[in-house]
């Protein structure tokens, strides 16, 4: 039943409730499990399982969980999704801008759950496989963009971008199905020192999906996290 | 810019009349010798001779003053004597009628000088009224010392200004250039609340005087004065009229501040009130579905006697009314964050774009079925909202509207920008609501008659949740009927300013798009 080639899950939680459901969603759809309660825990079971993927709940009895985040960070790029409660959107994007990949909100749905763990696994698959020339079209629904050519087309028609709406897209792509934080926004597109400026990002986007949406309050590709950022949907997220 | 206030705005004296006065109150008669001199050369009438003194007394009554006034009225009477009436240059009084020409020229002086005092005391009572009455009208300590120092330059020749404590200094309220006041004499005057500079205890050699601007508590802040003159600040009137002002600045402050403390201790027992009512509410909207997700989850785990379908329903159940939990607990968070009033939103740049498209998003399950659509138009503004509270707001209205309609019936937001607001409006083709629920609606935790049994549960505290959110806003909330059946619930968010417009982003050396 288990196989060796499946993915290794870390879970890291300390409601047992929560960690049953992560468990059995997780294994029914193909992947393997370990577990730990606290942050201790987490970083020896890191070090001896290396597992391929963490589920860490910010809220652990011993440690706050961004010092699991912290300590992953130091030395690899293993993807982290974070557990966290609606209210906490400051823990959520301090997480997030600590190194985090991505996260979800308590209650959330074994499809969300199977959805955020095959981008992260997907996206760190990518990075590592950097030298690959695959990623050089992005194509979702009726979007495609031609990153080499940096041509973008909605249902076969042109779009034409600005050079900050075409980078926003760009890194959008880049992190395709992951949730990005305004303040990762601002320093990929902006560069460094605009880090309180969400604003800016918030203007260009709205600009960017005027162009690509049909109906921007229901949009295909771009969707607003709330207090977080934004996420490019892509075809498994 | 001292010297563009230095003109005399109106007819003070500007002190008690100096030696220079009385000076010049001898010149005036000593004119009108001359004049009387040429009138009785030329053969007029000693009438004629006496007018003349008496122009220049109501003159110099006029001008400076009792004592003055007096003093030349004596002065003239002298002169005429000396030079008009025999014996000639002698002060010998042959003729009872001068005596008479002067107790008429003592009487014009003080009628005259009385006068004028009046009309000059009047005149800054009118001053004073007319600082005052703008100030009344102002709050916050901030705008009501701004006021009060545009007025007072305009009013009193010199730099005049209001010094309020600001990050543990005293800070011009109106920063201007270099500053000509003495920071030890405002401190010292802020900190012992007692006068100092020109004419005081202390610092006395300072050009300005520095009132404190005090309350029983404490001091709002200095009001300071460095006039054209240096003597302006020693005595007279101009001296007298400043610490009024400051008087009655401070009573204003004062007023203010008590004002606001009210205010606060209002909103204090308001969200007093909301807690316990809460409370209480809230026990009650999580035992509901609780009671069902236990039941049924106890009926599941029996197993006795359970038809396969029956499984799924109950299972069902609990899944629809931990969904209902979940929702109830997100307002719960929303009421925690906004009891703290407009101190406790979180305000950043929004498009409401993001904000209705999330709000859709995360409502999409209980509009399953239904058409939900908005039309917003082109170019919104951005505003200065907490985006997940607003969020919440239109969550609400989405599941009011679904929850007080039938199945399948369409749902509108609109989005509108009216002068300085934008107002979001949430329409459905419901039962609607009558005209007195309308407002009764928002009130806390009231559920509407038509929400008798058991569709209707949970309502209350939603739409009581948005009337906070949006109050807290700066906005309104209201329930009207839309044409054609149904309900229309809008509020409005103000539009304030813009931020920086924002250009292309600099060009980086690694472009992410590789």
């Amino acid at each position: 039943m288990t196989d060796a080639n499946q993915p290794l899950v870390l879970i890291v939680e300390d409601e047992k409730a929560i960690r049953r459901f992560l468990k059995t969603s997780l294994a029914s759809n193909g992947f393997r499990t370990i577990e730990a309660e606290t942050a201790h825990h987490a970083i020896d079971m890191i070090q001896s399982h290396g597992p391929d993927l963490v589920i860490l709940d910010l809220g652990l009895p011993d440690a706050d969980g961004s010092g699991v985040i912290d300590h992953v960070r130091s030395s690899s790029q293993l993807p982290i999704i974070i557990l966290s409660a609606r209210d906490r959107e400051r823990d959520k994007v301090g997480a997030l801008d600590r190194g985090a990949d991505d996260y979800l909100t308590k209650p959330f749905g074994v499809d969300e759950l199977m959805a955020r763990v095959r981008v992260a696994l997907r996206n760190h698959a990518r990075i590592a496989d950097r030298d690959s020339k695959s990623a050089l079209r992005f194509t979702t629904k009726k979007l495609s963009v031609n990153l080499e050519t940096r041509q973008v087309k909605v249902d076969g028609e042109d779009v034409r971008l600005t050079a900050t709406e075409y980078r926003l897209l760009a890194t959008l792509i880049k992190h395709a199905g992951k949730v990005l934080t305004h303040r990762f926004l601002l320093r990929e597109v902006w560069g460094p020192g605009h880090a309180d400026e969400a604003h800016l990002v918030r203007v260009h986007m709205a600009n960017l999906r005027n162009k690509l949406e049909r109906d921007t309050t229901k949009p295909a590709y771009i969707l607003t996290e709330q207090g977080v950022g934004y996420r490019l949907c892509c075809d498994d997220a | 810019m001292s010297e563009s206030h230095s003109r005399e705005k109106l007819p003070f004296r500007r002190r008690r009349p100096g030696l220079f006065v009385y000076g010049s109150g001898l010149a005036v008669t000593g004119v009108a010798t001359a004049i009387a001199y040429l009138l009785q050369r030329l053969g007029l009438s000693d009438a004629s001779l006496i007018m003349t003194y008496l122009a220049a007394v109501v003159y110099v009554a006029s001008r400076a003053g009792r004592g003055p006034a007096v003093f030349a009225s004596v002065v003239s009477v002298l002169q005429y004597n000396f030079f008009f009436t025999q014996p000639y240059y002698s002060f010998v009084v042959e003729d009872k009628g001068v005596i008479y020409d002067f107790l008429v020229m003592f009487a014009v002086a003080l009628v005259i000088s009385t006068l004028t005092t009046r009309i000059r005391r009047q005149a800054q009572t009118e001053a004073l009224y007319r600082v005052i009455k703008r100030l009344v009208s102002a709050t916050g300590t901030r705008t009501i010392a701004a006021i009060a120092e545009e007025e007072l330059r305009a009013v009193l020749p010199g730099d005049v200004a209001i010094y309020l404590p600001e990050g543990g200094k005293l800070e011009r309220v109106s920063p201007s250039g270099a500053s000509v006041f003495d920071s030890h004499a405002l401190l010292h005057a802020f900190e012992r609340k007692l006068p100092a500079g020109a004419g005081t205890g202390a610092f006395s050699g300072n050009p300005a005087i520095y009132l404190p601007l005090s309350h029983a508590g404490g001091a709002f802040g200095v009001l300071a004065w460095r006039p054209a003159d240096r003597r302006d600040a020693l005595e007279g009137d101009l001296r007298r009229l400043f610490e009024s002002f400051a008087h009655q600045i401070s009573l204003v402050l004062e007023r203010d501040m008590l004002a606001q403390e009210a205010q606060r201790i209002l909103a204090q027992i308001e969200a007093e009130k909301l807690r316990s009512s809460l409370l209480s509410s809230v026990s009650h909207d999580l035992r509901t579905p609780l009671a069902a997700i236990a039941g049924s989850a106890a009926l599941l785990l029996d197993r006795h006697g359970l038809a396969p379908e029956q499984h799924e329903d109950f299972l069902q159940t609990i899944h629809d009314e931990a969904q209902r939990m979940a929702r109830l607990v997100d307002n719960l968070l929303s009421m925690t964050r906004i009891e703290s009033g407009a101190m406790g939103l979180r305000r950043e740049w929004q498009a409401l774009d993001e904000v209705i498209e999330s709000a859709i998003r995360r409502v999409a399950r209980a509009m399953e079925n239904r058409d939900v659509r908005a039309s917003l138009p082109g170019k919104l503004p951005l505003v200065a909202i907490d985006g997940l509270l607003i969020e919440q707001v239109l969550i609400n209205l989405l599941e009011n509207a679904a929850k007080y309609s039938p199945a399948r019936t369409p749902v509108n937001i609109v989005a509108k920008l009216e002068r300085s607001e934008v107002v979001l409006s949430v329409r459905d083709k419901g039962q609607g609501l009558p005209p007195h629920e309308r407002e009764r609606v928002f009130e806390k935790f009231y559920r509407s008659a038509a929400s008798q049994g058991d569709q209707g549960r949970g309502a209350g505290l939603g739409l009581a949740i948005c009337h906070a959110i949006v109050k807290a806003h700066g906005g309104r909330i209201w329930a009207d009927a839309n044409d054609g059946g149904g309900s229309v619930f809008s509020f409005t968010i103000p539009v304030t300013g813009q931020p920086p417009v924002p250009g292309e982003a600099p060009e980086l050396r690694s472009a992410s798009g590789g």
